[in-house]
């Protein structure tokens, strides 16, 4: 992985959650030394990590336009986890119908602690049943690496046209 | 207007209604009917007078019969025997019988004998006009074809009207030839035609055609009259006029006959009328005064009854109030329905506060769980990361290299120093200490972000506690006062702080919207204001709230301002201003802004922020509507 690492976009109005993701998909802290030391004495075999390049908007509005530019430069983003209520703003579900406007391929998902949409609600109101997942808040890690994951995997195989 | 009034009008219209027809029908229908029935009587008055006059015509004629069929007679129209006269035609045979004239003529029309006298003293008198001169062959009185003619009616002479009868003389078996005429007269006695009359109050008063003396009216009544025909005129004085006009023998009119008949009938028929009239008047008066309180008391009374206390129930609201109207009518079956009504309206509105209070609670519920789960996402984070830190720690292969250290532990120094395994040992164990220092830095990294995360939560559990009012409901409120409200709650500080209040309230209708959720944030953000005031170290402290109405997309929309002279926003700040958790203060928990604004919009307005820099001053400005949104979205 170099230049073309998956590109991940986090919507969320709380800087906490922005901080959590990249807890979250992190790459490991990488110690070479520590670990060659350790193949040579131990003969243990280092870990493989992926890594993300994570982007953070606060509003909605900005997300659509990361979205229009990632667009632009051909660089899209894979995956894009949106929050739901995110005052002053235009709401996560609002958000989502924008940005699926300008990438209708981004896979979106509505990650919120309560929402005023039940899914069923929120996929009427965006008018999509493809690409859209909800999870809740609090989230767990686990599942928000295997969407990662999941996504990266889908990346690698048909990488995105130069 | 009441239904009192409304039914008197109406009565009064139908009884005045009712007289008036009454009226007009004893005018068109009854009065006539009297005026004819009075007219035919006045008539009949009249008959009965020419009537008289031509009985007494007969009564002549009769008595003249007993001299015309006599032998005597008979032989002395052949031989003018002066015996016949002296025994039969002294002055005592006018006076007796009351003649005025006897005539015995040939048949010529020539005077054989012949005289006229008073009939009350015997004595000649002259009848002018009415002499024998007037008498020739073809002549009425004279000229007779059978023995059995006559000819009788009136004349006119120059001492007034007289009855003239006339006979062919014949023998006493009424056989002829017929040797001349006797011809007797009687002066018409208008006295004994009077007492002849029955109808002792009618007047009548007679002239001749050519009397000077004849009134004009009667002049006119009469000249188209056909003779024996009468004419009726309304006198104007209280008294009928029924003319007649009488023909003499020749059938020329002679004679002016005039009856004066009080109109006792129609003023029979008009106090008739003018009883009924007032009786129906009294009557109706009775009546309608009889109905009028009949009404009141059954209907306008309960319905003034009912109608004000529908009235004070919308004004005081209290749905308490029953009206308990014991009436069986439709009346009384309105007002229970209406009892029914306000309470049923009571129960449905308690089960509406219930409901609202439980929406309200099911709001604050969820402001929890947006809030909370925000949190609970960094603290879960937090633990799942210092879980995998220390199950990725290095310190699982210290054991090993300790395991290492143990099995040369005799010959150590040379394992350390020649052996290429035991050489790589310090190196890494004072690597894998500065590893493990790096993991216990990160480690008390998030424990302390674990703990202020639980802080946090601890606040926004508090500050939701503050907000779970019982009463959570729309309520129409001044903004004003609300304003008041807030700054009454900020007072103690703005005093400390030696900050002045400028208020610029405009005149404003009352809104309806959620008190608590306003309040809350007008507390916030002048609490935000005096902060930034205290922040910004100046001499000007103000704090400038304003009340003004503003349009929002066609919508009259309520805009209060709040104008601090504090730090004012930096233009970077100014995009996470509302943000959740986005605090410049120390001590703030960046949940303030964010959830006023979050309740701004639930109200269906908005709260936005202007500030021309740092160092500048903040305005806050909260629009909210006048009534509340139909749909209520984030």
């Amino acid at each position: 992985m170099t230049a073309t690492r998956p590109r991940i976009l986090i919507v969320d109005d709380n800087p906490d959650i922005h901080a959590d993701f990249r807890k979250v998909l992190a790459t490991k802290k990488s110690a070479p030394e520590i670990e060659s030391l350790e193949a040579s004495l131990f003969g243990d075999t280092p870990k493989s990590n992926i890594s993300y390049t994570l982007d953070s908007a606060s509003q909605g509005a900005d997300a659509v336009e990361m979205v229009r530019k990632s667009v632009a430069g051909a660089d899209r983003y894979g995956l894009a986890f949106v929050d739901v209520r995110m005052p002053p703003g235009m709401d996560g579900v609002s958000t989502i119908q924008a940005i699926r406007n300008v990438d209708p391929g981004l896979t979106c998902i509505i990650c919120t602690a309560y929402s005023d949409y039940t899914p069923e609600s929120a996929r009427q109101k965006i008018g999509i049943t493809e690409g859209l997942m909800f999870i809740s808040k609090p989230f767990d890690p686990a599942i928000i690496r295997q969407l990662a994951k999941k996504m990266s995997d889908r990346f690698t195989e048909t990488p995105a046209p130069c | 207007m009441n239904i009192r009034w409304k039914l008197t009008i109406l009565l009064s219209t139908a009884f005045a209604l009712f007289v008036a027809m009454a009226q007009i029908i004893h005018r068109q229908v009854v009065t006539p009917t009297f005026i004819k029935l009075e007219q035919d009587e006045a008539v009949k008055d009249m008959e009965r007078c020419t009537d008289a006059m031509h009985r007494e015509v007969n009564q002549l004629s009769i008595f003249l019969r007993t001299w015309s069929a006599w032998d005597d007679c008979y032989q002395f129209a052949v031989d003018h025997n002066d015996a016949f006269i002296k025994s039969n035609c002294p002055p005592e045979t006018y006076t007796n019988n009351n003649l005025n004239l006897i005539w015995i003529t040939d048949l010529t029309g020539k005077i054989i004998w012949g005289e006229t006298r008073d009939d009350r003293d015997g004595k000649l008198m002259d009848l002018g006009t009415f002499s024998p001169s007037v008498l020739n062959a073809h002549n009425s009185l004279v000229a007779f074809s059978s023995p059995m003619d006559m000819t009788g009616g009136i004349v006119m002479t120059s001492s007034g009207p007289m009855y003239i009868v006339s006979r062919p003389i014949v023998t006493s078996h009424n056989e002829g030839p017929i040797h001349g005429a006797i011809i007797m007269g009687r002066l018409i006695r208008w006295e004994e035609i009077k007492q002849l009359v029955d109808q002792t109050h009618v007047q009548f008063a007679m002239w001749s055609v050519t009397d000077p003396a004849l009134p004009l009216a009667a002049q006119q009544a009469t000249a188209d009259l056909n003779p024996g025909a009468q004419a009726v005129r309304d006198g104007g004085n209280g008294f009928l006029y029924v003319y007649s006009n009488m023909a003499d023998i020749y059938g020329k009119p002679c004679l002016i006959i005039r009856a004066e008949i009080p109109k006792a009938i129609s003023a029979h028929g008009d106090t008739a009328g003018n009883v009924a009239l007032y009786s129906n008047i009294v009557g109706g008066a009775v009546i309608m005064l009889f109905l009028g309180f009949v009404l009141r008391q059954t209907v306008s009374r309960p319905l003034l009854r009912l109608s004000s206390h529908m009235a004070r129930v919308g004004q005081s609201d209290n749905l308490k109030s029953q009206l308990n109207m014991n009436r069986r009518d439709e009346i009384g079956q309105l007002a229970a329905a209406f009892d029914k009504m306000v309470a049923a309206l009571f129960e449905s509105r308690a089960k509406v506060l219930k409901t609202a209070r439980q929406a309200g609670m099911a709001e604050i519920a969820t402001g929890v769980l947006h809030n909370v789960g925000n949190v609970l996402n960094s603290v879960n984070t937090s633990a799942v990361v210092l879980r995998e830190n220390l199950q990725n720690t290095k310190s699982a292969n210290l054991g090993k290299a300790a395991a290492m250290i143990q099995e040369h532990r005799p010959d150590l120094g040379e394992f350390l120093s020649t052996d290429p395994k035991g050489k790589g040992i310090p190196d890494y164990l004072s690597r894998i200490a500065a590893s493990i220092a790096d993991e216990q830095a990160l480690a008390c990294q998030e424990l302390d972000h674990l703990c202020r995360s639980v802080d946090h939560i601890k606040q926004i559990v508090a500050a939701q506690q503050s907000f779970a009012k019982p009463d959570r409901l729309l309520e129409e409120i001044s903004l004003a006062e609300l304003v008041e409200e807030a700054l009454r709650l900020n007072a103690d500080s703005l005093t400390r702080h030696q900050i002045t209040v400028e208020r610029l309230f405009e005149e404003f209708p009352n809104v309806i919207i959620d008190q608590h959720k306003v309040l809350q944030i007008l507390v916030n953000l002048i609490a935000n204001a005096k902060h930034a005031i205290v922040e910004n170290r100046t001499s000007e402290k103000r704090i400038t709230i304003s009340i003004a109405s503003a349009r929002c997309e066609g919508t009259l929309m309520s805009k209060i301002n709040v104008t601090d002279t504090g730090v004012g926003i930096a233009p970077q700040a100014m995009a996470r201003l509302f943000q959740h958790g986005f605090t410049t203060r120390k001590s703030g928990h960046g949940f303030g802004l964010h959830a006023a604004a979050n309740d701004a919009r639930e109200m269906g307005g908005s709260l936005t922020a202007t500030s021309g820099g740092v160092g500048t001053g903040a305005t806050f400005v909260l629009e909210l509507p006048l009534k509340p949104a139909e749909v209520r979205q984030s």
